[in-house]
C-alpha cells in the first residue's frame, strides 16, 4: 500500500465520467419508460 | 493423549480475533436483526474457517494438500460470479418496477446516490492499486454481487474483505444513513410532503420494461449487461404472469439457498492471516466512506432539484437511490413519519430505492469497462 495523493486528482475525471454515464443511461431508459407508458396504457 | 490438546497449542491471538469478530457478526444478525441472513452464515464461517487446520478450507497439512469443502464451494460458485448472479435472478423477482414506472423521473435519484462509489475510487486511489480501488469503491452499490462481480472481474487482491465490507454495511444501512441524512437536512426539509397519485401501468409496459433495460444497459454498459441481463430476467419471470411457479421460485427457494452458500462461502475468504492486515481496516473505511458519500450525493441531488422545483420533493428520498433494497425505501419513509406522522413516503422512496438497484448495477459496468 503506498500513499499517492496525486492519483486523487488524477483520477477526478472518474466522477464526471460516471455520472454523466449514469445519468444518460437513467435518461434514456426514464425517456423510454415515458413512451412505453404513453403507448400502451390506453390500450390494456 | 497430547491429540487432545496438540491443536489447542496451534491456536493464534489472530484467529481468536476472528472468532471475537464472528461472534460480532452473529449477535448482530440474532440480537440486533441486521441482514440475519447474510451475517450469521458470513460470522458462523468466521469461526469455523479460523479453527487450526480447519477442515473447511483448503489446507496443506504436513506437505499434504487437503481439500476444503467452502473452498470447493467459493471455487464453483463465487470465483465465477455464478451465485451473486442468480441472486440476482432472485432479487428481479422480488422488486416491484411499479412505483418507478409510474413517476419514471425517479430514476435521476438513483443516478445521482453513486456518487460515493466515484468519489471513493477516487480516494481508494490513493492508497491501492486501480483494479483494487475500483472494487473497494463498488462497495457503495450498497449491493453484494454487484460488489463481488467487479472485484472478480478486476481480479481484485481484496475480494474476502471487500464481500465482508459490502454485506456488513448493508446491514448497517440503518445507522449510517439517518445521521447522514440529519446532517443534510433542515427538520423543514425532512417535513416536506409528497403526493402520491397512483397511475395504472400497463401489463405490456411492465413486460417491457425489463427487456428494455437490458438492451440499453448492455448497448451503454456491455461489462455490466450480466449483471443487469440476471436481474431483469428475475423481474421478467415476475411480470409476464405465466411463470409464476419459477417466480416464486426465484425469489424464495432459490434466493434463500443461494444467500444461505453465499454467506457461508463468504467467509472462507475470512481466514485470520488474509484478513487481518491494515488493508482490511483501509478497506472497511473505504467502504463507510463510500456509503456515506452515496447517501450524501443522493440527499443533496434532490436539494438542488428543490432549487427550481415548484412542488418540493423531501430531499430525504434522494438516499433511497442508494439501492440496498428494500431497506433504506423503508428507512426513507420511517424517517418521514417521525417527523410527521402524516407523511407517507413510501412509494417514493421505494421507486427511488428500484432505480438506485438498476443504477448500482450499471455503474458497476461503468466501473469494470474503466478499467478491465
Amino acid at each position: 500500500m503506498n500513499f499517492t495523493p496525486a492519483n486523487f486528482i488524477k483520477n477526478l475525471i472518474y466522477i464526471l465520467k460516471g455520472e454523466i454515464g449514469l445519468f444518460f443511461a437513467l435518461g434514456i431508459i426514464a425517456l423510454s419508460v415515458i413512451v412505453l407508458n404513453k403507448v400502451f396504457t390506453d390500450k390494456k | 493423549m497430547s491429540f487432545l490438546y496438540e491443536n489447542l497449542l496451534q491456536l493464534s491471538w489472530q484467529q481468536v480475533t476472528m472468532w471475537v469478530i464472528g461472534g460480532i457478526l452473529i449477535y448482530l444478525a440474532i440480537a440486533k436483526d441486521m441482514e440475519p441472513s447474510l451475517l450469521l452464515p458470513i460470522g458462523f464461517g468466521a469461526i469455523l474457517v479460523n479453527l487450526p487446520f480447519s477442515g473447511a478450507v483448503d489446507q496443506y497439512i504436513n506437505g499434504i494438500f487437503q481439500e476444503g469443502p467452502l473452498s470447493s464451494l467459493y471455487n464453483a460458485g463465487i470465483a465465477n460470479e455464478l451465485f451473486p448472479l442468480l441472486l440476482f435472478i432472485g432479487i428481479g423477482a422480488m422488486c416491484d418496477f411499479g412505483p418507478l414506472l409510474t413517476n419514471p423521473a425517479l430514476m435521476m435519484f438513483g443516478a445521482a446516490a453513486q456518487f460515493g462509489i466515484f468519489f471513493t475510487f477516487c480516494l481508494a486511489s490513493m492508497f491501492f492499486p486501480v483494479n483494487d480501488a475500483a472494487s473497494i469503491a463498488t462497495i457503495g452499490a450498497a449491493d453484494g454481487p454487484t460488489a463481488i462481480v467487479v472485484a472478480q472481474k478486476l481480479h481484485s487482491t481484496y475480494l474476502g474483505p471487500i464481500m465482508v465490507a459490502a454485506y456488513s454495511y448493508m446491514a448497517l444501512v440503518p445507522i449510517i444513513q439517518p445521521p447522514v441524512i440529519r446532517l443534510l437536512t433542515s427538520k423543514k426539509e425532512r417535513m416536506i410532503r409528497m403526493d402520491y397519485e397512483p397511475k395504472d401501468v400497463s401489463r405490456t409496459t411492465r413486460i417491457l420494461f425489463p427487456i428494455i433495460i437490458t438492451v440499453i444497459a448492455g448497448l451503454i454498459s456491455p461489462a455490466s449487461v450480466s449483471l443487469v441481463g440476471f436481474l431483469m430476467f428475475g423481474n421478467l419471470l415476475k411480470e409476464c404472469g405465466v411463470l409464476n411457479g419459477l417466480s416464486d421460485t426465484a425469489q424464495g427457494a432459490m434466493a434463500n439457498m443461494i444467500t444461505l452458500l453465499l454467506g457461508i462461502t463468504v467467509a472462507s475468504q475470512m481466514q485470520a492471516e488474509n484478513f487481518l492486515k491494515p488493508d482490511t481496516l483501509m478497506i472497511l473505511g473505504m467502504g463507510l466512506f463510500a456509503f456515506v458519500f452515496d447517501t450524501a450525493g443522493g440527499v443533496l441531488f434532490a436539494k438542488f432539484l428543490n432549487l427550481f422545483l415548484k412542488k418540493k420533493v423531501n430531499p430525504m428520498i434522494g438516499a433511497a437511490g442508494i439501492s440496498a433494497f428494500p431497506m433504506s425505501g423503508r428507512i426513507i419513509h420511517k424517517m418521514g413519519l417521525e417527523e410527521d406522522n402524516q407523511n407517507f413516503l413510501l412509494m417514493h422512496s421505494m421507486g427511488v430505492n428500484v432505480s438506485g438497484q438498476i443504477a448500482s448495477v450499471i455503474a458497476g459496468g461503468l466501473i469494470m469497462s474503466f478499467f478491465m
